[in-house]
């Protein structure tokens, strides 16, 4: 055990080292703050107005949150529909899988149009550009099942319904949370682009207002939180994974019984 | 035993299997009769090719014939039978299901009462030496006992035939030889109707009442074989003139079919 965590160190360890170096870079090469501050004047920033920061990151993560458990239950659902359908895999499938090639951060715009700039867009965005990814791994997941486990199931006379809950959708899970770990960066970037378009709270909104005032330190500061809120909910639901899935093949202990 | 005056459990009737493609239509299984008595160990003995999976397909239901019927205790048959055990040459077990939900399965799938099989499926697998393996995962077990499993699943609601697809064909000779012999007990123990696809002849010999041996292109029935070895056999009977006389007689039949050696490669 002690060897395999040398081997894979903590993230937070990689993370505390990343930001030593950076660190030590700043003392030696003495960049104009402007440019680049260091880690100290960014926590020191950080300290300076805490209660901007746990605001705004609220907001950003609640919103990312919101966006992104509506992808996942929506997503999901359209997987089975897709899967069971030929008419909604023609009506939905093709043309999500052609729209996903499109940039989806040039839609906010539409939303803000649309939703307003409060919440309801940030959400939108996070909702619109995180659902793909989950849609196409769960219909991927769904679809992959070993043809003999469904044979298996028509022999004692499975219904669709006992087919999907049965065999189709656990046999599925560790495709979904694949979909879900690559959604849950876009539901942030999505939020953050729904942030910049237009709005007045969320780190998106504090990039951009301490932007337009050469605020630079500040800047980093919210760069900095959004990207230990990434990180944070990544590993979330990685850990979730390991939870629920014991059984699947990139888990597994070396020692198998035999 | 003269398995031909016992009651027919399945007959299968002027059966045929043609797929269509492209290129025209493939002939999986020329139009063939077969009967399995009720209570027989019925082999499919063949090469790849032959039709010997494609008809243990079209016997569970899951595939349906191009022609011809199936009629089982007297009923013709539409889609999957009552009273039917499956197992596969993959032992199909579910990963994230422990070995004991694996096998209440069919009780899930059936409706049955849970509380009623579940001690069933423990005496099972006790019953199969997986006792201390209940409540592993399958990736915990080896191909042998996983193949166990999946044997246990199938027998666990007592289904009166039993479809075996090539379900040792995976296995290393040891386990092959150890899983024949507890299958033969387990079907003295229970008799059920099972019909056994395998492409080893020795395999075949020592299991079966019945061999019915098939060759490929079309897929069709060459021959049909009673055995009539006393039971039980033990692994020695493999040994004896009389077995190696059969298992000479089958590969001729091969040899003359083109499966083996001769000419006809392909």
């Amino acid at each position: 055990m002690k060897r395999r965590r040398w081997r894979q160190p903590p993230v937070a360890v990689v993370f505390v080292l990343l930001l030593l170096a950076w660190q030590a870079g700043c003392w030696l090469l003495q960049p104009s703050p402007l440019v680049l501050p260091s880690p100290r004047m960014i926590f020191a920033e950080l300290l300076d107005d805490p209660q901007l920061y746990l605001g705004n990151s609220w907001y950003t993560l609640s919103n990312t949150l919101a966006g992104f458990a509506m992808a996942v239950v929506i997503g999901v659902l359209l997987a089975v529909g897709i899967v069971y359908s030929r008419v909604l895999e023609t009506l939905l499938y093709t043309p999500l899988v052609a729209m996903n090639s499109i940039p989806k951060v040039a839609l906010a715009p539409v939303f803000i149009l649309w939703l307003g700039t409060g919440n309801q867009s940030k959400i939108g965005m996070a909702f619109l550009i995180a659902i793909f990814a989950i849609v196409i791994d769960a219909v991927l997941g769904l679809r992959t099942v070993d043809p003999d486990m469904l044979a298996l199931g028509r022999t004692l006379k499975g219904t669709p319904l006992k087919m999907l809950v049965k065999i189709r959708f656990p046999g599925a899970l560790p495709a979904i949370f694949s979909g879900m770990k690559v959604g849950i960066a876009l539901a942030l970037v999505g939020t953050i682009t729904g942030e910049f378009v237009a709005a007045q709270k969320g780190l998106g909104y504090v990039i951009m207002s301490a932007q337009g005032a050469f605020e630079t330190t500040r800047v980093f500061a919210a760069l900095l939180i959004l990207s230990v809120i990434g990180t944070v909910l990544f590993y979330l639901l990685e850990w979730a994974e390991r939870a629920l899935l014991p059984w699947h093949v990139s888990h597994r202990a070396v020692s198998a019984g035999h | 035993m003269d398995v031909a005056l016992a009651a027919a459990h399945v007959s299968i009737e002027g059966l045929g299997k043609t797929y269509k493609s492209p290129r025209g239509d493939v002939v999986a299984l020329q139009t063939l009769d077969l009967q399995l008595p009720r209570g027989a160990f019925v082999s499919l003995l063949g090469p790849s090719g032959c039709g010997k999976s494609t008809l243990l397909k079209i016997v569970s239901g899951v595939e349906a014939p191009s022609s011809g019927d199936i009629r089982i205790g007297g009923e013709v048959m539409r889609g999957p039978p009552d009273g039917l055990g499956m197992v596969f040459q993959r032992d199909v077990l579910m990963d994230w299901r422990s070995i004991l939900d694996n096998v209440m399965l069919p009780v899930e799938f059936l409706e049955l009462p849970r509380k009623e099989y579940r001690p069933k499926a423990r005496e099972l697998l006790r019953l199969f030496g997986l006792g201390d393996f209940m409540d592993r995962y399958p990736w915990e077990l080896s191909g042998g006992m996983r193949q166990r499993a999946a044997i246990c699943r199938a027998l666990l609601t007592d289904p009166q035939l039993l479809l075996m697809d090539e379900p040792f064909g995976a296995l290393d000779a040891f386990t092959r030889d150890e899983l024949n012999l507890e299958l033969q007990k387990t079907w003295l123990r229970t008799r059920k109707t099972v019909l056994f696809v395998t492409h080893s002849i020795p395999e075949a010999i020592f299991l079966s009442d019945r061999i019915v041996v098939m060759a490929a292109r079309p897929g069709r029935i060459v021959e049909v074989i009673d055995v009539d070895f006393p039971r039980p056999r033990p692994l020695s009977v493999r040994e004896e003139p009389e077995f190696a006389r059969l298992a000479r007689h089958i590969r001729e039949i091969f040899e003359a079919t083109g499966a083996l050696g001769g000419g006809d490669v392909g």
